[in-house]
Parts: C-alpha cells; sequence; structure tokens
C-alpha cells in the first residue's frame, strides 16, 4: 500500500541504522569531526532571530554587573579612568621592559611596540543549549576582522576571554572564567608600582580565579623554592582583598594590546597549605563574565593587514593560534 | 504531526533554551530548567510511536548542535552529533512506555514524565562523554560533578514542564497529536 506523503515515518531498518550512526559520531575523537562544526553554526544562525531578543531579555532582567549600579555618566567616567589608567600602566610597563632590554634590541630600528587596535562591539546573541559550556555565541566573524584568539573585552577594559571558533558572521568567545580555559598569569597591582608581584590563576567553575601569588624574581610559580626564593616570598608584599588584578602573560599567549587589562578584584587571600610564605589569592572579575550582552573584540590592525594580503594571496593567516 | 508548527514551536523553545535558560540558573551553577525536554515529552505522550522517535532525534540533534564544547587548556572548540541525539530517543522510548499509565492531558504527567526524560536523557549524554574523556579526547569533563548537576537541572525540568503545558497541551489538537481531550462519540454523528 502507498504511503501518504503528509505522513512522515521511520522505516523499520531506519532507526537502528541512525542509532549506529550516533553512537559512532558520538565517540568519534574530536580531531575527526571538525566539520560538524558547521553544521552547529549553521542551526544557531537559524535560532539567532529568536534566541537573541530572549538574551537580551535575560541580560536585562539578570544583568551581569556586580558591582553596585552607578548613572550612566559615573559608570562612563569610570570607564575613561580605567582606560586612561591602562595605558599608563602599559606605558610604564612598556619603558621597564625597553630600558631593561634597550642594548639587546639596539640594532632593530622598528620596535613598532605601540600595537594599534581596532575595536569591534558585537551583541551576544545565545550561549549553549548545554550550560556545562561557557561559550558566548557573539554576531561578529570572519567578516569583521575576528580570529581565533581574538581578546575580547567586556565594559570598562574588564578582560573576557579569547575566540575559540569563527565563521564568516559568529564567533565563540570563551570567557577567562570558564574552567576549561587554562591558566592565566595576572599581576597585583600594589599601591606602589615598583613592587611588582604575579599570580598564576586558574577557574574555579564559579565565575572566579584562584591561584598562588609569586615575586617576579622567579620565573614561575613552579619553580623550586631554594633557601633564596623562600627570602624573596617572605619579603614579598602581601596581597589585600579589594587589590586590582591585571594581565601580565606571555605574548605568546595573550598579545601585547591585551595586557595589563583588568582581570578582577582580590576577594579572598588564603594562605597556601603547601607552601607557608606565599598566599592563594581568589579574584572575581567586575563583571559576570557569562551574563554580558555586548563584548568588544580587540582586533590588533597588523593581524588585520595580514589577514587581507594572506586572503588576497590565497593563504590561511591572522592574528591567533588556533 | 503537523510538522511546520512542531518546526515553528521548536524553534521558539530552541531560542529560550539558548537565550533564557541561563536567567534561570541557580547561581553560579549550571542547574537550570530545560524548555526544549518538556516540549519532547508532550510529543511523546501523544503522539504515534515512529513520529515521535523523529521528533526526539530532530530535538536532540538541534540541541548537539548548538553545544559547541570547550576544549582542554583553551584549545579551539568542537561540536558533538550524538549525546543529546540518542538520550532524547532514549527519553522519549521511557516516556513511549510509560505514558499509557499517564493522564496525558494532566499537566502534572509533563512535568513529572520531565524531570524522568531529562535525567534518562543526562546519564546518555554524561555517559557518552565520560566515554569521550576516557578514551583520550580532550575535554574538560568530570563525570561525578556533571552527573549530579544534571540530575539536579532533570529535577526543576518538572517547574518548566508545568508552565509549559498550559501552553503546549491546548497545542495538541493544531499539532495532529491525540492527548485525548476530545473524544467523539460515533454513534450520536
Amino acid at each position: 500500500m502507498a504511503r501518504s506523503p503528509t505522513k512522515f515515518t521511520l522505516g523499520r531498518k531506519a532507526l537502528p541504522i541512525a542509532v549506529v550512526l550516533l553512537l559512532v559520531l558520538g565517540l568519534t575523537p574530536v580531531r575527526f569531526i571538525g566539520w560538524i562544526g558547521w553544521f552547529g553554526t549553521l542551526t544557531s544562525t537559524l535560532i539567532a532571530p529568536i534566541s537573541q531578543p530572549f538574551t537580551a531579555l535575560s541580560r536585562w532582567l539578570a544583568p551581569g554587573k556586580t558591582a553596585t549600579l552607578d548613572a550612566p555618566v559615573v559608570n562612563a567616567l569610570k570607564e575613561e579612568i580605567e582606560n586612561w589608567r591602562t595605558q599608563f600602566l602599559r606605558q610604564q610597563q612598556e619603558n621597564i621592559k625597553l630600558q631593561a632590554i634597550m642594548e639587546e634590541l639596539y640594532r632593530l630600528k622598528s620596535l613598532n611596540l605601540d600595537v594599534p587596535v581596532r575595536q569591534v562591539t558585537a551583541p551576544v546573541i545565545s550561549a549553549s543549549s548545554d550550560l556545562s559550556s561557557g561559550l558566548l555565541r557573539v554576531r561578529a566573524g570572519e567578516q569583521h576582522g575576528v580570529d581565533l584568539n581574538t581578546v575580547a573585552v567586556a565594559s570598562g577594559l574588564q578582560l573576557l576571554g579569547r575566540v575559540k571558533s569563527t565563521s564568516s558572521r559568529q564567533c565563540l568567545v570563551q570567557p577567562i572564567t570558564s574552567r576549561s580555559a587554562g591558566a592565566i598569569r595576572g599581576r597585583v597591582m600594589m599601591e606602589n608600582p615598583e613592587t611588582r608581584l604575579l599570580c598564576q590563576l586558574e577557574p574555579v567553575g564559579n565565575g572566579t580565579l584562584r591561584g598562588p601569588v609569586f615575586r617576579p624574581e622567579r620565573s614561575s610559580v613552579g619553580d623550586a623554592a631554594g633557601p633564596d626564593t623562600a627570602a624573596l616570598d617572605a619579603a614579598a608584599p602581601e596581597p589585600a582583598v579589594g587589590q586590582t588584578v591585571r594581565l601580565d602573560d606571555d605574548a605568546d599567549r595573550w598579545p601585547r594590546h591585551a595586557q595589563l587589562l583588568i582581570i578582577g578584584k582580590i576577594e579572598r587571600v588564603d594562605p597556601n597549605p603547601d607552601m607557608p610564605l606565599r598566599k592563594i589569592i581568589t579574584v572575581r572579575p567586575l563583571l559576570a563574565l557569562d551574563r554580558v550582552s555586548e563584548v568588544v573584540l580587540r582586533i590588533a590592525e597588523e593581524a588585520a593587514e595580514l589577514r587581507e594580503e594572506n586572503s588576497r594571496a590565497g593563504k590561511p593567516g591572522g592574528e591567533g593560534k588556533p | 504531526m503537523n510538522w511546520p508548527l512542531f518546526a515553528l514551536i521548536s524553534w521558539i523553545l530552541f531560542g529560550l533554551e539558548l537565550g533564557f535558560r541561563d536567567a534561570l540558573r541557580l547561581g553560579p551553577t549550571p542547574i537550570a530548567p530545560s524548555f526544549v525536554v518538556p516540549f519532547l515529552v508532550f510529543v511523546s505522550i501523544s503522539a504515534p510511536p515512529n513520529v515521535l522517535r523523529i521528533a526526539a532525534l530532530i530535538l536532540g540533534l538541534v540541541t548537539d548542535l548548538t553545544f559547541p564544547i570547550e576544549l582542554r587548556d583553551g584549545g579551539p572548540s568542537a561540536t558533538i552529533i550524538g549525546p543529546y541525539a540518542l538520550g532524547y530517543l532514549l527519553a522519549s522510548q521511557l516516556v513511549l512506555t510509560l505514558r499509557s499509565m499517564m493522564i496525558r492531558r494532566n499537566p502534572l504527567t509533563v512535568a513529572f514524565l520531565s524531570v524522568l526524560a531529562a535525567a534518562v536523557a543526562q546519564i546518555v549524554v554524561v555517559t557518552m562523554f565520560t566515554t569521550r574523556s576516557v578514551i583520550g579526547d580532550p575535554i574538560d569533563w568530570h563525570p561525578t560533578h556533571e552527573l549530579l548537576t544534571r540530575l539536579a537541572s532533570a529535577l526543576t525540568c518538572s517547574v518548566s514542564g508545568l508552565v509549559l503545558s498550559f501552553v503546549l497541551l491546548p497545542l495538541a489538537p493544531l499539532l495532529g497529536l491525540n492527548i485525548g481531550l476530545a473524544r467523539r462519540n460515533p454513534r450520536r454523528s
């Protein structure tokens, strides 16, 4: 008997085949199923017209700001102060760095330290259907110059995270507080600008980052603690609740234009049970990073130019390293 | 089944799932009610078996495709097809088995079955991702924590199930589903 064209049913063999196919795809290693991402982007694009208004409503009902809400003018002024402070600190850091490496780099004529950055403001259109993933889908993509590892900031120069996947019109941003984001090195801003105190922060999973502080004389937190380093730790200034922590990571991991962006403020200082002379700090960003409604993507102009040149030449390229 | 209407309702509910669900989470935890599971339950209590399997596969596939997974140590994201598709398929089978014992037009039925269906689906998802992490995929996965938070999320589906049932149950005739609302006596007509 002929089946009605309006009745859409699974045949006897189709269901087992579908189940086996899904099992195979569900267990295939990630490196072999990168092509599925295209379908994911397509699906998200189809859902975006309805998810974006709901996202906006959700952010309006439960905004990402953890600090007390001020008048818009006060917020704008605060943001401007932070902007100038960041620029000042960055220049100060560059001066120290330049003084230290002047002789080594003397032969290089074009240092090009003042990296021009183009900023693209884009709305968050959706989160993930599974809340265990902290990725935010943002309406800006390769068409806007966004590339893998493009740095994203929220308002007030709060470091948000990095781009983890791009399509032509959308990208996925991984906040620094996301559990899979990995460690990030910060600098505790002491009252005396001459004093430097670094920290190696790991995302906890509850919107904060936690990790030990150490003196910059150590190359990293994992250095063996000899008698000299122990003395250094003992002489190190103590971090305090409320101090700001800014990004101070390797240029290989975070671009220069992202350095000294705000990671957050110290919320707790605990003793380190393994190393009594060192403290463990808990840092909370100024905003709930998974609740932001808009992000600013900072694209280095040199990377954009390189990408344009590569696209003209038909080669892949860009700012980030996948 | 009225597939265009099914697609429209799914589109709206996925909009809520992607856009609004994180506003309902309990504090900083990922515990939040789902909007898609109650719809899956609603279809599963009233559609013919073949139709509900297709609906479960569609809803599961879309959930998988809108779930970008973070890879360990800041690696690029990935999308995986299978966990939710299979989870929803199994959940719909559970509802199919239980529906003969339930009062289909009662909103509490949707609420109760949503909890069971979400729990079954999440167990499948946790099983598949745990298997992935065991075989060496670079995903940041903590099975016990994931299972507990997902089962807690399943409990919260009772709320979304109850609320959505008041919207979905009146739409059953339009969707071409039978929840036993209007049973005509053939002798009278």
